[in-house]
């Protein structure tokens, strides 16, 4: 054989086993990606917060000025205290003369820490339970359902606060107790989707060939429901980084870490809340600015990963 | 009474207007039916649809006329098309009868409401006696006019349709695919029932639909339609059993007959034609075994071939080689016994050059 | 005598109403069912084509079904091959799997979105694990190849939302057809199919069967196409089989009431040949609720007094048919 029909074999026998795109059509795939963002300004715009946010989280010890746990001084010597925004210090120190501009950048790091790990959590819980109430059905969908039920009736950061109260509030602790409680919403919705795709004969054809349970769910199912899932995990960053934020604001957050939630919380604590807006606005604006692109772009990753949409 | 001319029906799409009707000229008399046939896409829905402008909102007339006795409907206002016209002169029997009634309100009220919008005199009792008339005379039970569509079966719920079209005794009734949905006894019924109201009210009817045994049995006239266009146009039974038209005939192919000893069922190859940017020449010639050159560049108009028999194709004299060919199955399927759909070629050229087109084997 | 591919026996399969926790747990053991299909005896001889007609809710794509084991009868037997497969598990149906195969009605939901084609004819390979990967991929090339999607490797990495209709009705074939199967069901193969290229759906179907000596269960409520395909038709009405028979028996000569009244009702392209249509009473009842006796007596031209007393059994008729209708009985011995 020749080289380029060993190689076609190569890879018509890896196409078979992963379906591993081709050169071609992962280029296609990417400019298509592109493309798709490109009719779209919401999402052109969300993509851009998220990456900035990201590269600022990344390159962090390079990109903020100052250590944010430094108390910085002034030209006298003394420390600048509650500093209002300056040259030096764009959006003005803390009470213990800390700039705040590199709290925020460190502060990116948590958020999308807490944020993206707990929506994957979550979403991983949520979507398994909707597999498997909505394939098996019967008992195992009753039982299941009513854990959901149960998990509704929760008052959310009540009972958060309490968990990290006994817990400790720890940051993996805290991605923990949200992700517990979150997974709640993804379920219910998510078991809808996989009874609406159980229904379909695709899913008898697969029966008819003596596909497994597991392989139904998992190889048949799945994929289908992916672009829920995925919108789901978008809006669980959003929620994690808000409750995030509430649960540092109410004093339980991690206290080693700076996040914009705790920032404000500092504010609130020592009373500078009441006059020292640049402390205030900046964390806040981040946690928004987030929440929005974080919708934004979960809007347009529904439309990518369902291949019936690409044409 | 009606008549069209040259009508044009564009949809706007992202991809560019796509040319659902491109220049349909058709002419209906008093107690006349008119069967449209034609595959999906062909434009026939979308003609009877231009009529009593029910388009989609992408859809707009984009060009010929419509006239209904004398009246010109595509310059009337939609307010006075619908006060003169909708219901009362022109009504139209939708092809999923479930979707064409309100869930929210019995059967009967939709009916009165009908009534009374364009002849407000009538009281609501005088409008519900009439509803219920209109029902027992098509074999539902009048008290049914108090229920709500969802307890209609599929085949009540179309009578109750083919009620509200009538309710008004229109001049003419467009039915699309009014039976497809349903089982064969019933839609033998329904059919039956259609035709005993058009003699009643003298009234005329197209008949939309994809079964050429539905339109051999009920229709005056046919008229097969193929990318917007109508090909052939001629009494039933000569467009049944002398059509001209190689679509026609491809069409006769791929239709059983009940009554056949035996039957060969051929096939179309090819897929349907590209309406948004259609290149020039016969729409069918990349699917047509006999196409030759000037079918790729010229596109054909309509000629008369006989008494009322129109048809539009450069080859339409050659009509008994036309038939004789048609007939056999390797003139639209060469030696291959079943070709298929040819990938990545927009036309399907006939079976002497097959060589060529394979060029990416 | 021909081998017998398939038996039914006294076949019921049933559905619940209401099978919600709450519903279950205030019925008590009083659960309405719909007997979809209500004791049916069918055999299909190897290399045979029977089809399988009736009008909507007759029972006839549940029959299908459950004779695949796709829905579980509730009483009666099914035996493939001569062994019996009604109560076999899901592993031990593993190799019934291979041999037994169904085509979907509708091309738009029976394949499923996110598989390339190659990917979808390939599972039943990789699901029995038979051929290395390599001989797979072949497999499915050559099976797409046999079904009229040619050049294969031009389909192969499409995704379904890029086919047309015949096209995705073809892949279904090809998955069907990969494991060489030895009985298929095809439902409706082609009712959603655009009328132009039904012939070719039928022709592939009928092609495939001379070749291999499949044997075929057609199901269509289109008695014009069964006629042109099959060699003995069955007609069901409400969950059981009132007449079955040779296609032209059963099309030209009907002989139960019912099969009358269908046969009379469909439409005929010839313009010179006139049809009595025989009108029938009323809807199709609700399959919940019979009535003692013959369940087509209530619309039936031809009833009797003695039709609500006892359902009738299957009597032989003159012509290799069988009908149920106690018109047959007194002339003909009776059958099964």
């Amino acid at each position: 054989m020749s080289v380029k029909e060993r190689l076609s074999d190569a890879r018509g026998r890896l196409m078979g086993e992963i379906a591993i795109p081709s050169e071609a059509q992962i280029l296609e795939f990417v400019r298509g990606t592109l493309q798709l963002f490109r009719g779209e300004r919401m999402a052109q715009i969300g993509v851009l917060i998220i990456l900035s946010f990201i590269l600022l989280g990344l390159f962090a010890p390079a990109l903020a000025p100052y250590d944010p746990g430094d108390m910085n001084r002034g030209e006298e010597g003394e420390i600048l205290r509650l500093a209002g925004p300056s040259a030096d210090h764009p959006f003005g120190t803390t009470n213990l003369g800390r700039d705040i501009l590199s709290q925020v950048i460190f502060g990116a790091r948590v958020s999308l820490i807490v944020g993206i790990t707990a929506a994957l959590v979550s979403t991983f819980i949520g979507t398994n339970v909707a597999l498997v109430a909505g394939y098996y059905g019967g008992k195992t969908d009753d039982i299941l359902m009513r854990v959901v039920d149960i998990a509704y009736g929760l008052p959310f950061l009540p009972f958060v606060i309490v968990l990290v109260f006994i817990f400790g509030a720890g940051l993996i602790n805290i991605i923990l107790v949200i992700s517990l409680l979150m997974w709640r919403s993804s379920a219910r919705v998510i078991r809808s989707e996989v009874l609406s795709q159980k229904g379909r004969p695709y899913i008898e054809s697969a029966d008819a060939i003596g596909a497994s349970d597991f392989r139904k769910m998992y190889v048949h199912i799945l994929p289908n429901i992916l672009p829920l899932t995925v919108l789901y995990m978008a809006f669980g960053v959003a929620w994690a980084v808000i409750y995030e934020a509430s649960i540092a604001f109410l004093g339980f957050g991690d206290p080693s870490m700076y996040s914009w939630g705790t920032m404000m919380y500092e504010a609130y604590a020592t009373g500078a809340i009441r006059f020292a807006y640049w402390w205030v606005i900046p964390p806040g604006v981040c946690i928004m600015l987030m929440v929005m692109s974080v919708f934004f772009i979960g809007r347009s990753l529904e439309k990518l990963t369902n291949p019936d949409l690409r044409h | 009474m009606l008549t069209i001319e040259n009508l044009e029906v564009h949809y706007t799409t992202d991809e560019g207007d796509v040319r659902a009707v491109d220049g349909v000229n058709l002419e209906l008399d008093r107690n006349e039916t008119i069967g449209l046939v034609g595959e999906s896409g062909c434009g026939k829905t979308t003609t009877a649809k231009a009529i009593i402008r029910l388009l989609a909102t992408n859809g707009r007339i984009a060009g010929g006329s419509i006239r209904f006795e004398g009246t010109e409907l595509t310059a009337l206002s939609d307010r006075d098309l619908r006060r003169d016209i909708r219901w009362n002169e022109v009504s139209m029997i939708p092809q999923n009868a479930m979707n064409g009634f309100d869930p929210v309100y019995t059967v009967g009220q939709q009916i009165v409401e009908v009534i009374r919008a364009h002849e407000p005199d009538t009281t609501k009792r005088d409008a519900m006696r009439r509803a219920r008339d209109l029902f027992e005379e098509l074999g539902i039970e009048g008290d049914r006019i108090d229920d709500y569509p969802h307890q209609f079966s599929g085949g009540m719920a179309q009578r109750a349709m083919v009620a509200l079209a009538l309710s008004l005794g229109p001049s003419i009734v467009l039915a699309d695919e009014p039976t497809t949905a349903l089982d064969v006894v019933i839609q033998d019924q329904i059919l039956q029932v259609i035709s005993d109201m058009q003699d009643e009210l003298d009234s005329s009817m197209i008949l939309i639909t994809h079964d050429m045994s539905v339109v051999s049995e009920t229709c005056d006239y046919i008229a097969v339609m193929y990318g917007g266009r109508i090909v052939e146009y001629a009494d039933a039974r000569t467009i049944i059993q002398n059509p001209c038209h190689p679509y026609t005939l491809g069409l006769r192919n791929s239709f059983p007959d009940i009554t056949a000893e035996s039957q060969e069922l051929i096939s179309i190859p090819g897929v349907p034609p590209n309406l948004i940017d259609p290149d020039e020449g016969c729409k069918f010639a990349p699917r047509c075994p006999f196409a030759q050159d000037e079918c790729w560049e010229v596109t054909p108009t309509p000629e008369e071939f006989g008494e009322g028999h129109i048809v539009e194709c450069h080859r339409a004299e050659e009509v008994d080689m036309l038939q004789t060919e048609a007939a056999k199955r390797e003139t639209w399927v060469g030696e291959e016994r079943d070709v298929g759909v040819q990938r990545d070629q927009r036309r399907v050229r006939p079976v002497e050059t097959e060589q060529d087109s394979n060029s990416h084997e | 005598m021909s081998n017998i591919k398939i038996a039914a026996e006294d076949v019921k399969t049933h559905f619940a109403v209401d099978d919600d926790l709450i519903s279950r747990m205030f019925s008590r053991g009083q659960r309405e069912v719909v007997k979809a299909v209500d004791g049916v005896s069918l055999q299909i001889h190897e290399g045979e084509s029977f089809g399988l007609a009736g009008e909507s809710g007759c029972g006839k794509t549940t029959l299908g079904k459950t004779i695949l084991r796709l829905r579980e009868p509730a009483e009666g037997k099914i035996y493939f091959d001569g062994e019996e497969i009604t109560d076999k598990s899901g592993d031990e149906l593993y190799e019934f799997r291979c041999e037994a195969q169904i085509i979907h009605q509708d091309p738009y939901t029976s394949l499923n979105p996110q598989f390339r084609v190659l990917q979808w004819v390939r599972e039943p390979l990789k699901v029995h694990r038979i051929g290395s990967a390599r001989e797979q991929i072949a497999k499915v090339h050559n099976t797409l190849e046999r079904v009229g999607l040619r050049p294969a490797s031009a389909y192969a990495d499409k995704y379904p939302s890029e086919l047309s209709g015949g096209e995705r009705q073809r892949v279904g074939i090809a998955r069907a057809i990969v494991l060489d199967p030895s009985f298929i069901v095809s439902d409706e193969p082609v009712s959603m199919l655009d009328v132009s290229i039904r012939a070719g759906i039928i022709d592939l179907l009928q092609r495939l069967q001379d070749n291999t000596g499949m044997s075929a269960l057609f199901i269509s409520h289109d008695l014009s196409l069964l006629k042109h395909i099959c060699d003995r038709i069955g007609v069901m009405y409400l969950g059981k089989l009132v007449e079955v028979g040779p296609a032209d028996q059963i099309i030209n000569n009907p002989r139960h009431p019912y099969t009358q009244a269908l046969v009379s009702s469909t439409p005929i392209i010839n313009p010179d040949v006139d049809r009595d249509p025989i009108t029938l009473e009323g809807d199709v009842p609700d399959p919940i609720d019979l009535p003692p006796g013959c369940r087509f007596a209530p619309r039936c031209p031809k009833m009797m007094q003695e039709c609500t007393v006892e359902e009738p059994q299957m009597y032989d008729v003159e012509g290799g048919s069988e009908a149920r209708c106690i018109l047959y009985e007194e002339s003909h011995g009776k059958s099964q």
